[in-house]
């Protein structure tokens, strides 16, 4: 009996910290070296992605806490001003909070479109942010392209969340 | 029965108010951070460092498949053109045994020269080998991290790989030192044109050809030049190489660092123990 309540316990916590699990290690492996010439300077946010995602299917699961969690740790492991990623990914939270109800239950390409149009956003915001940080304008084509690259591989990232969720959230009505 | 009603109410509208306030004060917070981090406070550098020193290793395994993948692509590449890689070794090869000749014969003039005029050489510079554990070249920031385990190295530390200089040590805290590269937009190194010796800064801009600037009106800079450190403010010692000019237009040149800045696996840490603007500056 106590066994079960153990292994209940675990599974539970598991499937309250994977949302927020995913997300970490996502905006990690966006500082990973990858020795290819094309994103020498093109880097897809990945933290932003997973923020969108998890806002949308698990908006329960996924709140303040971990958006401030998410942004203090790749404030903490970037070299760009220090809450600069918490900023944006605060941002990305406001927008989602307002606007999840027009987005929710709607297909999978306005979903895309949604997030196309609110990283867009984002990015703009932080690339002012971060220009006035630095008292300069930054270039913005590479701030573009890092964006068009977090676009084009949205698909490809909510389609392996998706997964994680179906395997491991569909039983957690008790959560 | 009314009274608890209003005072669930209450309790709720309450609950309302601090969810909306800790919205705000996050924003606050996330904008007092960024002036921290400009003014560079210690607290924050201080956490930025533990927290790389718990990420780098695991990017380091988050990363395994992907960097595979790209070694296994590039081996494949390097696989096509290995006959015409051997005849152009072999072309280098014989010009550099020409060269090694040359070199020892101008080693013992030097030598002659130096010990003629009393030339006191600069101090035998230290290095530390450094693998690098996590990268950042987005559009915000061109820095990484990279493992250097209990080794001294000094704030502003030259960093270079095989063929030139990468950037210098922003700080080292734990076992990982945060390296600037020379793309990034806080990254100023004071640089010299090998050929016609016009001074200039080499000035990041988060691409990955950064600008020289502060050099003459009319200076004769061309497309190829070579560009070294000129020593100048003492953070970097003089002769290290950097890049060639790639454009040289009315209101900007480019060069291209002669190290490949996406490719670097393990770097060189250089302790020249020269002195300058970065040691004033920490006292």
């Amino acid at each position: 009996m106590i066994e079960e309540d153990w292994q209940d316990n675990a599974v539970s916590l598991f499937q309250r910290l994977l949302p927020v699990g995913t997300a970490v290690i996502l905006v990690l492996l966006a500082y990973g070296p990858v020795y290819i010439d094309l994103f020498n300077n093109i880097r897809p946010d990945l933290g932003m992605i997973a923020i969108y995602f998890w806002m949308l299917q698990r908006p329960d699961l996924f709140d303040l806490k971990s958006v401030t969690i998410l942004g203090i740790i790749d404030g903490a492991v970037s070299a760009s001003a220090f809450g600069l990623g918490l900023f944006s990914y605060l941002l990305m939270y406001v927008l989602m909070m307002h606007l999840r109800k027009y987005l929710n239950g709607r297909s999978f390409v306005v979903i895309w479109y949604g997030f196309m149009a609110l990283s867009l956003g984002v990015m703009i915001v932080k690339w002012l942010a971060a220009s006035i940080y630095h008292g300069e304008f930054l270039p913005i084509l590479p701030a573009m392209f890092s964006y068009l690259i977090g676009a084009a591989i949205y698909p490809v990232t909510a389609m392996l969340l998706a997964a994680l969720q179906n395997w491991f959230l569909q039983d957690d009505d008790e959560l | 029965m009314k009274r608890r009603r209003s005072l669930f109410l209450h309790l709720n509208h309450l609950r309302v108010l601090v969810r909306k306030f800790a919205l705000v004060s996050l924003f606050l917070a996330s904008i007092v951070l960024m002036v921290l981090d400009k003014n560079q406070s210690s607290v924050l550098e201080y956490s930025s460092g533990v927290a790389n020193n718990a990420a780098a290793p695991v990017v380091s395994v988050l990363v395994w498949p992907a960097k595979m993948i790209s070694r296994s692509y590039a081996y494949l590449t390097e696989w096509v053109d290995i006959k015409q890689d051997n005849e152009k070794l072999r072309q280098e090869n014989d010009e550099l045994h020409k060269l090694e000749d040359k070199y020892k014969s101008l080693e013992i003039e030097n030598k002659l020269l130096a010990d003629l005029l009393n030339y006191v050489p600069l101090p035998e510079a230290k290095f530390v080998s450094a693998k690098l554990m996590t990268e950042e070249n987005g559009a915000f920031a061109h820095a990484m991290a990279a493992y250097v385990g209990d080794k001294k190295v000094k704030k502003g530390a030259v960093v270079l790989a095989n063929n030139g200089v990468v950037g210098r040590v922003d700080k080292k805290i734990g076992n990982y030192a945060k390296v600037i590269l020379l793309t990034d937009i806080s990254s100023r190194i004071p640089v010299v044109v090998e050929k016609s010796r016009v001074r200039g800064v080499l000035r990041g801009d988060n691409t990955p050809l950064p600008k020289l600037v502060f050099t003459p009106l009319f200076a004769e800079i061309n497309v190829g030049d070579r560009i070294v450190t000129s020593g100048v403010s003492g953070v970097f010692p003089a002769g290290l190489p950097v890049g060639y000019v790639t454009a040289v237009g009315k209101k900007e040149i480019k060069v291209k660092p002669f190290a490949s800045l996406e490719k670097l696996e393990y770097v060189k840490i250089v302790n020249y123990d020269i002195g300058g603007l970065l040691d004033e500056a920490e006292q």
